[in-house]
């Protein structure tokens, strides 16, 4: 192993969550989020020896697999109809109202605005959110950091329109709402205080 | 919209995401589980480095084990955990089963259905093939004589563990038939197919060995195991019986492909028997060893004499599935520890009462139909005295939720 790189594990404990949160942005249910996660990290660990530090930050290599990753699995299933269809027969039974009442439910339902832009937007918004720089942004999304800049403030204004209409779901979880129905499944995610 | 209001209000939608972002995590246990995924699917010599991780961690925990003899094995792990990794083609480790076994399928959670539920059945012991000395019976371990099975006045004054993980994996194995035994015993050099005996998976011979299959024996219950006989100890050399036994299964392929611990060594006279004790991974950071019917560890076992290996024996190399189950927590363990029947009928009068105190991660198998599996469980321990003598107490809790064993 290259004395520079960092035990697999440590790459693991450190990138899992992120990677799972912009997964988790960008796909319906938390169930997709799992599996795409997992086979990112399968790919990594599995790539890991031929992971060269030098030229790429853990978060950049990382980001890379899980942006193809997402990329193969909208190719594999039809994003759209699923996302119809998650729309359409969202069922209100699954909607735990306990947990409305969490600051979280408000974070889901912005999440699902993020997925609901179209897919460069939401790829910007999503990575730069990650913990990204405009640079690495740019990098993953083969543009200049300055297209990655004005892309990501475009899909700031649309997502801000998006919240502010009101769709999806019942509520807005943008600035100044109060909240939002996501169409995610209520009560499968931890979300850390 | 003024320029200022806009610009607040992408600041607080910034600010908005940035929590979303931050607070958005995979449930409670997904890290470990696929932590323990990615684990079950690492080539072999990945596995053998983590086998010296815990060869490590068991110089810690159990001091009476001879320093020197660890060292010494540590050296031959590496060694053997080098000449696999590098490929070391003309050996015969290059065409062994064990090096091909494939990694463990995964599966979603729960799919195996209802699991058996495991137990202990003190006493059985394995008679192998009646009127037949050329068949060899289960390979055993020495059971201590002074334990205890029968009933009991149990109670839990010992310091309970850190929670179990939430899920655990659990392995299965499906029961091997003669077109798996077949290209097992041809990479050991075993070409000569001799007469089977019932229960018996086949037995060949080759140039100075003999290698016998026995199926799963569900009543102990045991999982499929070979003992392989040798006339000459294969030309295995080394200083001590640990360098010779790991060279002995470096030639053949047969170091162990599961996460072996140092089981030691027993030495009498000319004769001595090497152990490497069979463990799955429970959690990231911890191996549980499995234990047979009667509680005992096992594993792998190489027997030795005048420094030449006569015989090995030890679990078929099998293909495993992996996936998790929930498990209950301590406090339910322990209630369950201290309401279990007993599982002997075999009584000392009066009956004793016995302080369980220690407790050990365990899997232990149980075999339903066609198929074994290796589940997690605790296994409880405390000691008592009774005629001037101190037994030993076990009672096994199977980790995974009651409602999803049968």
């Amino acid at each position: 192993m290259a004395a520079d790189r960092p035990p697999f594990e440590d790459v693991y404990r450190d990138y899992l969550g992120r990677i799972y949160a912009y997964i988790r942005a960008q796909v319906t249910t938390s169930a997709d989020a799992e599996d795409i996660t997992a086979q990112v990290f399968m790919n990594a660990y599995q790539a890991y020896d031929r992971f060269e530090p030098r030229n790429l930050t853990p978060a950049a290599w990382l980001f890379r697999i899980a942006r193809n990753a997402t990329l193969d699995h909208f190719r594999a299933s039809g994003r759209r109809d699923r996302l119809q269809r998650t729309i359409e027969h969202q069922p209100e039974a699954e909607v735990d109202p306990a947990s409305m009442a969490e600051e979280r439910i408000q974070y889901r339902a912005l999440l699902a605005h993020v997925a609901r832009l179209p897919e460069r937007q939401r790829d910007a918004i999503s990575l730069r959110h990650s913990g990204l720089s405009f640079e690495e942004v740019g990098h993953l999304m083969s543009c200049s950091e300055d297209a990655a800049k004005m892309l990501y403030h475009r899909a700031l204004k649309a997502l801000r329109e998006a919240v502010q209409g009101g769709a999806p779901g019942t509520g807005s979880a943008g600035p100044g709402a109060s909240r939002g129905e996501p169409p995610h499944k209520p009560g499968e995610e931890h979300a850390v205080e | 919209m003024s320029d200022d209001k806009d610009d607040l209000e992408l600041e607080a939608l910034q600010r908005k995401l940035d929590d979303a972002f931050a607070t958005t995590r995979p449930r409670r246990g997904f890290e470990d589980e696929l932590w323990l995924r990615m684990q079950a699917r690492r080539p072999l010599w990945t596995r053998l480095r983590d086998g010296i991780a815990s060869l490590g961690s068991l110089v810690r925990e159990a001091p009476a084990i001879p320093l020197g003899a660890v060292a010494v094995l540590l050296v031959v792990v590496i060694g053997a955990g080098i000449l696999l990794n590098s490929g070391l083609n003309s050996s015969k480790a290059s065409h062994g089963a064990l090096s091909q076994a494939p990694a463990p399928a995964d599966l979603a959670l729960g799919e195996f259905g209802k699991l058996p539920t495991p137990a202990l059945h003190p006493g059985l012991v394995d008679q192998g093939v009646p009127n037949s000395s050329s068949f060899a019976a289960a390979p055993t371990v020495a059971v201590p004589s002074n334990l205890y099975f029968g009933p009991a006045n149990l109670r839990w004054t010992g310091q309970l563990p850190v929670e179990p993980p939430a899920r655990a994996l659990v392995y299965r194995y499906s029961e091997p038939g003669p077109e798996l035994i077949g290209p097992f015993v041809n990479s050991l050099g075993a070409t000569s197919k001799q007469a089977t005996a019932p229960g018996y998976l086949g037995t060949y011979s080759g140039p100075g060995l003999t290698v016998s299959v026995r199926g799963t024996i569900p009543q102990l219950p045991r999982e499929p195991f070979f003992v392989l006989t040798s006339a000459n100890g294969a030309g295995a050399t080394g200083t001590d019986p640990q360098t010779i036994a790991m060279n002995f299964l470096s030639y053949y392929g047969l170091f162990p492909t599961w996460p072996a611990v140092d089981g030691g060594v027993q030495q009498s006279g000319q004769q001595a028997r090497v152990v490497f004790m069979r463990a799955f991974q429970l959690t990231t950071a911890q191996l549980a060893q499995v234990v047979d019917w009667n509680g005992e560890r096992y594993g792998m076992e190489v027997d030795l004499i005048n420094s030449q290996v006569r015989t090995v024996s030890g679990p078929l190399p099998l293909s495993l599935d992996s996936t998790t189950y929930r498990l209950i927590s301590n406090e339910e363990a322990v209630r369950m520890a201290l309401a279990s029947p007993p599982a002997s009928s075999q009584s000392i009068e009066p009956m004793p009462t016995v302080n369980l105190n220690t407790l050990e991660e365990v899997y232990v198998l149980a075999v339903s139909g066609n198929q074994g599996y290796y589940e997690p469980a605790y296994l409880f321990s405390g000691t008592f005295s009774y005629n001037g003598q101190t037994y030993t107490k076990r009672v096994l809790v199977p980790l995974v939720d009651p409602t999803l064993r049968s």
